[in-house]
């Protein structure tokens, strides 16, 4: 369900931050999360990977500032989103 | 003075940089300034003469973002890598082959990211800057004059530049397996083709049917080339023929420490020394430097940097 991936993907957010899901949008961006640093994006990026059954390069990575950004990334390799 | 501990007249360059790289990514460039080993007030002069010299190659400003971004690339990469690495306890290719196909020859990422990422790593990753600080006072310094220098490795010229600098009647000799390298060498280290500079280059592996003049050379650089290639042992052997007796050697490799063209594993700062001295070099001084900061240089299969000085 298309529903069900939004909520997958704020919830892997939340898990690798360590922060409550309530409050994520796609607007949340690196600047709003302190554990959103070098390493904790090469947590999120494996766990994406992981949860979608997907593979990102680096250049993809780099453009990751926002969940917004993350989704569409997400949508262009095959996943749903409402 | 800014937020990044500089005068904006006297690091004009590189705090244009350090500006790039908050824009391009944010929390790299906290990691990269807020590395208490060296503070990155004491590595501005580097990045600014980087970023002069990079001006004087490129026209525009396009290279400010473009080398930037280059930096951003190889990072994450390296992060990504040595994840996997500690996952899987292996590097990810394992021969000379695969690394010539896959990163020397290959126009995307030697002839791309690769050479422009490592050149601002000289003044952004502490562990490069310590190093690097290492074979100008240690080693440079220490040459006699109107030296014979064998570089292994020529890589962004970022030595060669060094050397040129403070020992201009050097005469040097550079290997390097990829032409990309050279061609990037050259232009770093401003010793083009018309150049009247002694600068010799020879498009060639060490590990191949390399003839090197025996008892030539009065000193040796090899950074980050052994863990690049299958027989380091014997390439230092090679070298130590090459090298005049009571001659210096610079070298800097890793431990544990993954890259997209990292073959050769060492799991401890132990086992290169050991390599090194069955080798029948002298460790003059050395260098094991922790790239994690909670990390102490005896410990095994975590990532170091190696630079060492030694003596034939």
């Amino acid at each position: 369900m298309p529903e069900d991936n939004h909520q997958k993907l704020l919830s892997v957010v939340a898990r690798v931050f360590d922060v409550g899901p309530v409050g994520l949008t796609d607007e949340t961006s690196q600047d709003d999360i302190d554990r959103w640093d070098s390493f904790g994006m090469i947590n999120l990026v494996n766990e994406l990977e992981l949860s979608f059954g997907v593979s990102f390069d680096i250049l993809e990575i780099i453009e990751f500032r926002t969940v917004g950004i993350i989704k569409d990334s997400l949508a262009e390799k095959g996943i749903s989103f409402p | 003075m800014n937020e990044n501990g500089s005068s904006r007249d006297e690091f004009r360059l590189a705090g244009r940089m350090l500006d790039e790289l908050a824009l391009q990514m944010p929390f790299l460039h906290r990691a990269t300034c807020d590395a208490k080993s060296v503070p990155i007030a004491q590595r501005l002069s580097a990045l600014q003469s980087i970023g002069e010299r990079l001006s004087q190659i490129y026209d525009g400003d396009d290279w400010i973002r473009e080398s930037v971004r280059s930096y951003v690339y190889l990072s994450l990469e390296f992060l990504r890598l040595q994840r996997e690495l500690e996952k899987t306890g292996a590097y990810l290719m394992s021969t000379e082959a695969e690394t010539a196909q896959h990163v020397y020859d290959n126009a995307d990422v030697f002839g791309g990211y690769y050479l422009p990422g490592l050149l601002l790593t000289e003044a952004l990753w502490p562990n490069h800057f310590v190093l690097n600080t290492a074979f100008l006072n240690r080693f440079v310094e220490g040459l006699p004059p109107n030296p014979a220098i064998l570089e292994v490795g020529v890589g962004t010229g970022y030595h060669l530049s060094q050397l040129l600098d403070r020992r201009e009647s050097a005469r040097y000799v550079g290997l390097d397996i990829s032409e990309y390298a050279i061609d990037f060498c050259r232009r770093y280290a401003g010793v083009d083709h018309a150049s009247s500079s002694s600068a010799t280059f020879r498009l060639e592996s060490i590990t191949g049917d390399c003839a090197l003049p025996e008892k030539s050379f009065d000193g040796i650089v090899i950074g980050e080339v052994l863990e690049h290639i299958e027989t380091p042992f014997d390439v230092m052997v090679d070298l130590r023929r090459a090298a005049k007796p009571g001659a210096t050697l610079f070298m800097t490799t890793v431990a544990f420490a993954a890259n997209i063209d990292h073959i050769y594993m060492f799991e401890s700062v132990e086992e290169i020394r050991d390599l090194v001295q069955q080798s029948g070099w002298t460790i003059e001084a050395d260098w094991p430097l922790p790239v994690y900061p909670q990390d102490t240089p005896d410990m095994a299969r975590r990532p170091m940097n190696y630079g060492a000085v030694l003596k034939n």
